[in-house]
């Protein structure tokens, strides 16, 4: 669970898949008109580090296929990236998009059980008695 | 989690110190320094488990906590700290007088606490501790695809509660993100948390330290209140850790039940004063309902920050983080060892072998050991949860939560105050929020609250502890309690009787009034009858009536005994004395 860092790198490594101008930390920090400028100047938005993303993801990719999806993943940015010309001073951040009225969207605190438990258990590639087993934890994979 | 990457960012100038450690320059070994690290967890824990709170509860062989790899004997643990409370030393050893460098450490503390609710946080799966193995699952908190999470409208509740009582600013707009790991107890592969935008926010808890320890009032900062889900429960198959284990089983009954994550500001400064923090927080929230805040069974877990500095330097130290404390004196005397450690490591000019990680404190050898070390900065690449809505809150709702709050501890302990009961048994009656509640009754129904407060954490508390009940199954009601402190009171019985029918009132639940009539307990009053009790008393005794005459005078305290002796314990002693002298000189 919590391994600590600064707040500033894991928003970094985040940063990195997003245009800059997306705030992806608090919306309601604005980003200050200083470095807003500068950044809608030059419409460049760093491209992911292929290796590094597919390591955290747990993903194996060989070299080639990096080389071959790499372009791909930096149009995409690129594409995004075009969201940094638009002009949001003034303009209310939103926190999330289609905000729903707050009681509609929450639930009552009564207990049911769910129906097919049975089937869904059934289903688990391994168990052990009651319960689900996984292959022996590697100590790099400790949270 | 996030929070602490928050805290650092947010830590601003700190109140001064209030406890500053001396650390001996002469004991510059690791063997040197042992003897005196025993000796100050033995005295510092014996006060910590005096204010000691966390309930005796039920355990399991299962890690509480995924994060925990490291399990250690729970039966060690318990004999340890039963060893701790037996200690009744109230001094506390701190090196004063020897000389060196002064330095102090800077404690923050992240705080789970699993809330009380029917259901987890974003299914209907029931999520009570203690079912069967994966009981309580569904396609939701299994992290199967295709299905969406609903919030449980009371963690908004309970957020906003205990965001209040802790005097937070509460968020009228906040949101969900997602914190990506990967764990076999996470079966989403992301935990839902609220990364920048709690719940709450920027409070305190005020916390008054033990009368024993040297007390004081003090007021901690809380950084942030946040919603987030918990993880499954992991068994490391063939050893009692992950090391050696050669599989794990999985258990995701408490994957999804909710939690409340407090964040405190970096504003302890001793073990002490954090582990009082945490029973303060476990009070909290346990007068708010909101969680049963039960340590053992890991429905509240905290993990502490602690850093070193010269005393009077503003900078913070190379911070650690120590987990896996179960017990507020097992987080005292984590707090003391890895202080020591690392002064001990400044001392020695090897302040650079303090380094950014986790460690875990071992309470069968009572020390800290390093658990995995901060090499690259973990990732979790959170971004807000795409499958709920932002929470939206309005000032009605906040103002009717707040209207239910309860008295809260610091409140009541101010109450207590203008009662004029002493710090000591202010701190003892409102540990509890039963036992609170209790004398709370005992006092409305007119006991004195001397008296009551006297009678509960005496007789009734000793009788408790014996029986393995909890106040509130107390066949003695209030009303009862009340009623007998008013016999004591106007005189109808003596303490010695009340003192004699307490088993029966404890055993039966009766009236006191019935059970003094039915046993003919009343005191006896009567100036005529006393006096005849005495003139039979003093005319068996006549050779030591000669002898008190003839100046023995000590002889009144043996009259006393047989006129005593003669009324059956129940004759009114006062009274009884005053006609004894008049009769002795007579």
């Amino acid at each position: 669970m919590m391994a600590s860092s600064s707040s500033s790198a894991a928003l970094l490594a985040h940063a990195r898949l997003l245009p800059r101008r997306l705030p992806p930390l608090s919306p309601f920090v604005r980003p200050c008109s200083a470095s807003s400028a500068s950044s809608s100047s030059t419409r460049q938005v760093e491209p992911p580090n292929l290796a590094q993303l597919c390591d955290k993801a747990r993903i194996s990719l060989s070299a080639k296929e990096i080389e071959e999806f790499s372009p791909q993943i930096s149009k995409v940015v690129d594409w995004f990236a075009q969201l940094q010309d638009v002009d949001v001073e003034n303009i209310e951040p939103a926190i999330r998009v289609g905000a729903l009225d707050g009681k509609s969207a929450l639930r009552a605190d009564t207990p049911v059980i769910f129906e097919e438990r049975e089937t869904m258990i059934a289903s688990l590639p391994d168990r052990e008695g009651p319960y689900m087993r996984v292959p022996k934890i590697l100590k790099e994979n400790v949270e | 989690m996030a929070s602490a990457r928050l805290v650092r960012a947010t830590m601003v100038a700190l109140p001064s110190a209030v406890c500053v450690y001396r650390c001996s320059s002469g004991s510059n070994s690791a063997s040197a320094l042992r003897p005196a690290f025993h000796r100050r967890f033995v005295a510092v824990s014996a006060c910590a488990s005096a204010e000691g709170s966390s309930p005796a509860g039920g355990f399991t062989n299962n890690s509480p906590q995924p994060v925990s790899s490291v399990r250690i004997s729970r039966k060690q643990q318990r004999a340890q700290s039963a060893r701790v409370v037996s200690q009744q030393s109230s001094t506390r050893v701190t090196e004063e007088n020897a000389g060196g460098s002064e330095y102090e450490a800077v404690i923050g503390i992240e705080t789970h606490v699993q809330l009380a609710t029917a259901t987890k946080a974003f299914c209907s799966c029931p999520s009570q501790y203690g079912s069967e193995p994966n009981a309580n699952v569904c396609p939701i908190c299994m992290g199967l695809p295709g299905c969406l999470p609903v919030l449980n409208e009371k963690c908004v509740e309970f957020g906003v509660r205990l965001g209040l009582a802790l005097h937070s600013d509460i968020a009228l707009k906040s949101k969900f993100d997602r914190k990506q790991y990967f764990y076999p107890d996470l079966p989403k592969g992301y935990q839902i948390s609220q990364f920048d935008i709690p719940i709450a926010s920027n409070g305190f808890l005020e916390v008054d330290l033990p009368v024993e320890c040297g007390g004081g009032h003090k007021r901690f900062g809380i950084t942030r209140v946040h919603m987030e889900e918990d993880a499954g429960k992991l068994i490391h198959a063939g050893a009692d850790q992950l090391s050696g284990s050669t599989h794990s089983q999985v258990d995701l009954n408490r994957a999804g039940v909710p939690l409340l994550e407090i964040v405190s500001e970096p504003d302890m400064r001793t073990g002490l004063e954090a582990a009082e923090y945490a029973a303060e927080l476990q009070r909290t929230v346990r007068y708010l309902g909101v969680g049963n805040g039960n340590m053992q069974e890991g429905s509240m877990r905290c993990d502490v920050n602690i850093s070193v500095r010269p005393k009077g330097r503003a900078q913070f130290g190379t911070k650690v983080e120590i987990k896996n404390m179960n017990s507020f004196s097992a987080m005292q005397r984590a707090i003391e060892y890895e202080f020591e450690r690392q002064v001990q490591l400044i001392d020695e000019g090897e302040g650079d072998k303090i380094v950014q990680e986790t460690r875990l404190w071992e309470e069968a050898a009572q020390r800290t050991t390093t658990m995995r070390k901060k090499e690259g900065l973990a990732d979790y690449r959170y971004f807000p949860e795409p499958d709920l809505p932002e929470v939206i809150l309005n000032e009605e709702y906040i103002e009717s939560v707040r209207a239910t709050l309860p008295e809260l501890p610091n409140e009541k302990r101010r109450r207590y105050e203008t009662l004029g009961l002493s710090m000591q048994d202010i701190l003892v009656l409102t540990n509890d929020i039963d036992v609170a509640a209790y004398f709370d009754a005992v006092l409305e129904k007119g006991g004195d609250v001397k008296m009551a407060a006297n009678w509960i954490m005496g007789d009734i508390t000793a009788y408790l502890k014996n029986e393995k009940q909890s106040i509130t199954e107390l066949k003695l009601t209030p009303p009862t309690l009340a009623e007998l402190i008013g016999l004591i009171k106007d005189g109808t019985i003596s303490g010695k009787i009340a003192k004699e029918i307490l088993p029966e009132l404890l055993e039966s639940g009766a009236s006191a009034k019935s059970i003094v009539e039915k046993k003919g307990l009343l005191q006896i009053s009567d100036v005529a009858t006393i006096e005849k009790m005495i003139d039979e008393v003093l005319e068996k005794n006549s050779s030591q009536l000669e002898a008190y005459r003839g100046g023995k005078t000590k002889l009144q305290g043996f009259f006393v005994g047989q006129v005593m002796k003669a009324s059956g314990g129940k004759v009114n002693p006062a009274l009884m004395n005053k006609l004894l002298i008049e009769k002795l000189n007579g």
